[in-house]
C-alpha cells in the first residue's frame, strides 16, 4: 500500500493563557505561566496545592448551538470550543465544507469524569447517608424528583465527540481515548495512521483535560505527582521545574489542544495554509509497573524508536539524531528521571532538549498535543523553546549529563531544522511519540 | 496487508462465569435478568437488571499489587482476559516456590498489546458518602480535595478511571506494545477490537489482547440511566423485559461482564499451531453526526460502518449469513437499525439472520461490542446462531430471520461463513466487526 503524507492544516489550544495561538506561543517563548491560586471554589481549599491553570471562563457564545451547553461539562465546552477553533483554522466552518463527510474523521483524547460532574447526586448521596451506611431505598425513592435528569448524559466522555462531530459533520473514522495524558497525542497518531493508509483524507484530532478538581488533585498529592505548591517557598511561576534538579512535582493545567490532519494533496486541492506534516508515530508501553515507582521507561524507548525509524530520522547505530525534542517533562522527579534514562539509550548525545510544561503546566490530556503545537512553532522559527526554572543538571543518577547538557531555559537557535521528536509519557506507563517535520 | 485471527476467548456475563457457559446460556434462551442484588432497589422505579452472580476473581488474573486498583468492571476484565489467554496457548504456565502460578508467554512483548473498550467508571455512592460526610454540612463541598488528599491510602481515581483496566492488563501480561483504552459508550468495545484489528494488519503488534469490561448494575450509572428513561420498567417480568424488534419494547435492561479476545497475526498463529477460531476480516467505523442519544432515521452511520467491513473483508452482502445486531429494545435504535441493515443487504434477504443477544443477557455498554462478537465467533465454530427470545411481535416490514425464540442451527450444505457484529453508542459512535470462518491450506500446514 503506499502511504500518504500527512500534513497539518489547522491548529487550536486553549490555556490558562488564552485561548489563541499567538498568545500561548508568546507565553512558551517568553516563560509567562497563568497559573493562578486554587481553592474553595475548585473544591480544593486545605489541599496542599495553592495553583494551578485554570482556563477563563468558556466563551459559551462560541458553541454552535447554545442549548447544548445544558449538557456539557466545562471540560466539554473547552474541547468543543477548541476543536471548532482548529477546524476554523484549517478554512473549515460548520456547514461550508464541500468534501465528503465520510471521509472526515475525529479523534479525541479525554479526560474521565469527575466528581464535580457528579454534584447533582451530592444533595441526595448526603441525605442518604445515616451513620455511615448508604441508604439505596431512600435514594431510590427520591432520585426522581431531586436529581437532574440529564447527568448521565453530562458524564458521558465522549462528548466533545458527538458535538463536534455534529457540527462539523463529521462521519468518518473516530475514537475517544482514555489513556491518561497520552490521550491527545494518541488521538493525532491515530489520525495520522487513518488518514496515511486512506481510511481518511482529513481528521480533527487533540486532547481535552480539565483536572483541576477534587479527585485529581487529591490523589495527586497523596502520590507524590503534584508539587505541594503551598507548602513552597516558591512564586507560581517557579514551581514546575522541568528536568532541573529540584524538581518537586507537577501542576495541574486545564486546557485543550487540537490539530487538522489532512492528506497534503487534498489540502494542497482546496489550498489549505500547511503548517507542517507528521513524519512518523509510535507507542509503547512499559509493562509491569507501579503508580509512581517506575524504575525505566521502556514503553518510551520503544515509541521513540518506532517514530523515529517511521520518520526516517538519522540513525547512527542505534542512537537517533532527530533536530530536537519537546519531551514529556513534567517535572515529576522519577517520571523526568526515567525519560532522560529513555533518551540517553536512543537519542544521539547533545540532541537539543525541552520541555514547554513549565509554563503550561500539565495539561494533561491536551498536554502531547500542545507539546506538537511548540515543536511546530520551533521548526518554523528555527529555535528551541526555552525550558523555564531548569537551572541545575539532574545528576541523580549520574548518568544525564550528556541528554541534559542541550537543556535550556533561555530560546537557543537552531538553524535549518527540520524534523522534531515530540514525546508524552502517562503517568501508569503508557508513551506516545511522534515525529513532526517543517512544511 | 498481514490478516487477523482470533485465537482465544473469554468471558464473564450474566449468563455464566466463563466463555462456554456464556454461549450455552444465549444458545437455550436463558434470561440473565432479575431482581437487583447489588443494593437494595425495592423503591428504585427499575429493580431489576442482568447481574454476573457468584463470581470469583482468581488471583491468578491479576499482580496482587494491583488489588487496590479493582473495581467490578475491571475484576470482569482481567477474568475474562485470564480465560482468553490460558485458551490462546501463548502462556506457558509452571508453580512458583510460593504457591503462586507464573507465565511465561510466547510472544515478544514489545509486539504485545492491550486494547479495552471501558465504561464510565462512576464513582460508588458508598465511595462518594464516605467523602461526604466528613465535610462541613455547607453544600458546597469546598474541601472535597482535602478529604481525597488525607485518605493517603485510597486509591480512588485510579480505581475508578476507565483506563486502568488496560494499565492492569499489560501489567499482568508484560505488555509492552500499544495499549489502549476505547470509550464511546456502547461502541467502545467494537472500536477497540476494531483498533487492535488494524495495529496487526499494519505490524505495530503481533499478538493484542482486545474486548471490553462494564458494569451498569452500580447505584450512580443505574441511576443516571433511568434518570434518562432509557430502561424497561417492566418490573414484573424481568425476564421478558429485554425484547429486541418487538412491538411492546419499551427500554432496554442494564447489565455487566466482560469479553476479551486475543488477536494474533494470522501468519504467525499458523506458525506456532495455534487453535483458530475465525479470522477477523473487516471492520467499520463512522460517526452519525446526528443526535446525541438518538439514531438519524434514515440508519447513515449504522449503514456505512456495515458497508465497510464488507469491503474490507473483500465480501459481498450475500456472504454474510449472521448479525448480532446492536438490538437493545429501545423503540428508535431497533427501528433504525432494522431499517439500516435492509439498506445494505435488501429487503429480501430471508435467508439472512439477525438477532439481538441483549434479549438474553441484557446491554453490557462498553463491553457489549466484544461479548456480541464473541457470539459471531462462537456461532461460526459451532454453526448455531442464538436467539432473540421475547420478541412476540417483531417490526413489521423486514423479511428477515430475527431468530425468534430458539437458537438456529446451520447444515454443512449451506453453512454459515461469515458474521457481523453491529455497536451503536450513544454519542454517535458506530462499529461494525466481521468475522469468517478460517482455513489453513495443507501447504501452510506443512509450512
Amino acid at each position: 500500500m503506499k502511504l500518504r503524507r500527512v500534513a497539518i492544516t489547522g491548529i487550536g489550544i486553549s490555556t490558562a493563557v488564552g485561548d489563541d495561538l499567538a498568545t500561548n506561543i508568546a507565553s512558551w517563548r517568553e516563560g509567562r505561566t497563568h497559573f493562578g491560586e486554587v481553592g474553595a471554589a475548585s473544591g480544593l481549599a486545605g489541599t496542599a496545592v495553592k495553583y494551578a491553570g485554570e482556563c477563563p471562563e468558556p466563551p459559551v457564545s462560541r458553541l454552535p448551538d447554545r442549548k447544548v451547553k445544558k449538557i456539557l461539562t466545562r471540560k466539554d465546552v473547552i474541547g468543543l470550543v477548541t476543536a471548532l477553533g482548529a477546524a476554523s483554522d484549517a478554512g473549515i466552518k460548520p456547514g461550508t465544507q464541500n468534501f465528503d463527510p465520510e471521509r472526515f474523521g475525529m479523534y479525541v483524547g479525554a479526560g474521565s469524569t469527575q466528581i464535580k460532574d457528579l454534584t447533582p447526586y451530592f444533595p441526595l448521596v448526603r441525605q442518604c447517608v445515616q451513620d455511615g451506611v448508604f441508604d439505596s431505598l431512600k435514594f431510590g425513592s427520591e432520585m426522581m424528583d431531586l436529581v437532574n435528569p440529564m447527568v448521565v448524559l453530562q458524564t458521558l466522555m465522549n462528548n466533545t465527540l458527538c458535538f463536534a462531530a455534529i457540527a462539523l459533520d463529521i462521519r468518518g473514522v473516530n475514537s475517544n481515548f482514555m489513556d491518561f495524558n497520552v490521550s491527545g497525542l494518541r488521538a493525532v497518531g491515530e489520525a495520522f495512521r487513518s488518514i496515511q493508509t486512506g481510511r481518511a483524507d482529513l481528521c480533527l484530532a487533540g486532547g481535552v483535560a480539565s483536572p483541576v478538581e477534587p479527585f485529581h488533585v487529591g490523589t495527586g498529592v497523596n502520590s507524590g505527582y503534584l508539587a505541594r505548591s503551598a507548602e513552597l517557598p516558591w512564586s507560581a511561576s517557579e514551581i514546575l521545574r522541568p528536568y532541573d534538579r529540584q524538581r518537586c512535582g507537577t501542576v495541574l493545567s486545564e486546557g485543550a489542544a487540537f490539530l487538522m490532519l489532512e492528506d497534503e494533496s487534498h489540502a494542497r486541492a482546496r489550498g489549505a495554509r500547511i503548517w507542517g506534516f507528521i513524519d512518523g508515530y509510535g507507542t509503547g508501553s512499559d509493562g509491569p509497573v507501579e503508580f509512581m515507582q517506575e524504575e525505566s521507561a521502556p514503553g518510551l524507548s520503544g515509541s521513540v524508536k518506532r517514530a523515529c525509524r517511521e520518520a526516517g530520522v538519522n540513525c547512527d547505530g542505534k542512537l537517533y539524531t532527530p533536530d530536537l525534542i519537546i519531551g514529556h517533562g513534567n517535572g515529576v522527579s522519577r517520571s523526568d528521571s526515567v525519560e532522560l534514562d529513555a533518551y540517553t539509550s536512543t537519542m544521539a548525545p547533545g540532541t537539543p532538549l525541552a520541555s514547554i510544561k513549565a509554563v503550561t503546566g500539565e495539561l494533561g490530556e491536551a498536554a502531547g498535543v500542545a507539546s506538537c503545537i511548540a515543536a511546530l512553532d520551533a521548526l518554523l522559527c528555527e529555535s528551541v523553546p526555552p525550558t523555564f526554572n531548569f537551572s541545575a543538571k539532574d545528576d541523580l543518577l549520574g548518568s544525564h549529563r550528556e541528554i541534559t547538557s542541550s537543556i535550556s531555559s533561555q530560546a537557543q537557535a537552531i538553524p535549518g531544522v527540520r524534523q522534531a521528536l515530540v514525546t508524552q509519557r502517562s503517568f501508569l506507563g503508557i508513551s506516545c511519540s511522534l515525529v513532526v517535520s517543517k512544511a | 496487508m498481514r490478516r487477523v485471527v482470533i485465537t482465544g476467548i473469554g468471558a464473564v456475563s450474566p449468563q455464566g462465569n466463563d466463555r462456554e457457559s456464556t454461549w450455552a446460556g444465549v444458545c437455550a434462551g436463558r434470561s440473565g435478568a432479575g431482581p437487583i442484588t447489588q443494593f437494595e432497589a425495592s423503591t428504585w422505579p427499575v429493580k431489576f437488571a442482568c447481574e454476573v452472580r457468584d463470581f470469583e476473581l482468581s488471583a491468578d488474573a491479576y499482580l496482587p499489587q494491583h488489588q487496590k486498583y479493582l473495581n467490578r468492571p475491571s475484576e470482569f476484565g482481567l477474568a475474562a482476559a485470564y480465560e482468553a489467554m490460558m485458551d490462546s496457548g501463548l502462556v506457558t504456565s509452571r508453580l512458583a516456590v510460593d504457591g503462586r502460578t507464573e507465565n511465561a508467554l510466547a510472544c515478544d512483548p514489545e509486539l504485545f498489546g492491550i486494547s479495552v473498550g471501558a465504561g464510565i467508571g462512576a464513582v460508588s455512592p458508598k465511595e462518594l458518602a464516605s467523602m461526604l460526610r466528613s465535610l462541613a454540612v455547607d453544600g458546597n463541598y469546598t474541601e472535597l480535595g482535602r478529604v481525597v488528599q488525607d485518605q493517603t491510602e485510597s486509591r480512588i481515581f485510579l480505581r475508578n478511571h476507565p483506563g486502568t483496566l488496560a494499565y492492569l492488563l499489560s501489567s499482568r501480561w508484560n505488555a509492552q506494545g500499544p495499549v489502549t483504552t476505547v470509550h464511546t459508550a456502547c461502541a467502545s468495545s467494537g472500536q477497540s477490537i476494531g483498533q487492535a484489528m488494524l495495529q496487526i494488519q499494519r505490524g505495530e503488534a503481533d499478538v493484542i489482547l482486545a474486548g471490553g469490561a462494564d458494569s451498569l448494575a452500580g447505584e450512580l450509572l443505574l441511576a443516571g440511566f433511568c434518570l434518562l428513561g432509557a430502561l424497561s420498567r417492566r418490573n414484573d417480568e424481568p425476564q421478558k423485559a429485554s425484547r429486541p424488534f418487538d412491538r411492546d419494547r419499551d427500554g432496554f435492561v442494564a447489565s455487566e461482564g466482560a469479553a476479551m479476545l486475543v488477536l494474533e497475526n494470522r501468519d504467525r498463529a499458523i506458525a506456532r499451531g495455534a487453535k483458530i477460531y475465525a479470522e477477523i476480516a473487516g471492520f467499520g467505523e463512522t460517526e452519525s453526526a446526528f443526535r446525541i442519544t438518538d439514531l438519524p432515521p434514515d440508519g447513515r452511520g449504522t449503514v456505512e460502518a456495515m458497508q465497510q467491513a464488507i469491503a474490507m473483508a473483500g465480501l459481498s452482502p450475500n456472504d454474510i449469513g449472521y448479525i448480532n445486531a446492536h438490538g437493545t429494545s429501545t423503540e428508535v435504535n431497533d427501528r433504525v437499525e432494522c431499517h439500516a441493515v435492509q439498506r445494505v443487504f435488501g429487503e429480501q434477504r430471508t435467508d439472512l439472520c439477525v438477532s439481538s443477544t441483549k434479549s438474553t443477557t441484557g446491554h453490557l455498554i462498553s463491553a457489549a461490542g466484544a461479548l456480541e462478537l464473541m457470539f459471531c465467533v462462537l456461532a461460526l465454530r459451532d454453526q448455531k446462531v442464538p436467539p432473540t427470545i421475547n420478541l412476540d411481535h417483531p417490526i413489521p416490514g423486514c423479511a428477515f430471520d430475527f431468530v425468534a425464540h430458539q437458537a438456529k442451527q446451520f447444515t454443512p450444505e449451506k453453512p454459515l461463513r461469515a458474521a457481523l457484529s453491529n455497536s451503536i453508542g450513544f454519542g454517535g459512535s458506530n462499529s461494525a466487526v466481521l468475522v469468517k470462518t478460517h482455513r489453513t491450506s495443507p501447504a501452510e500446514v506443512t509450512q
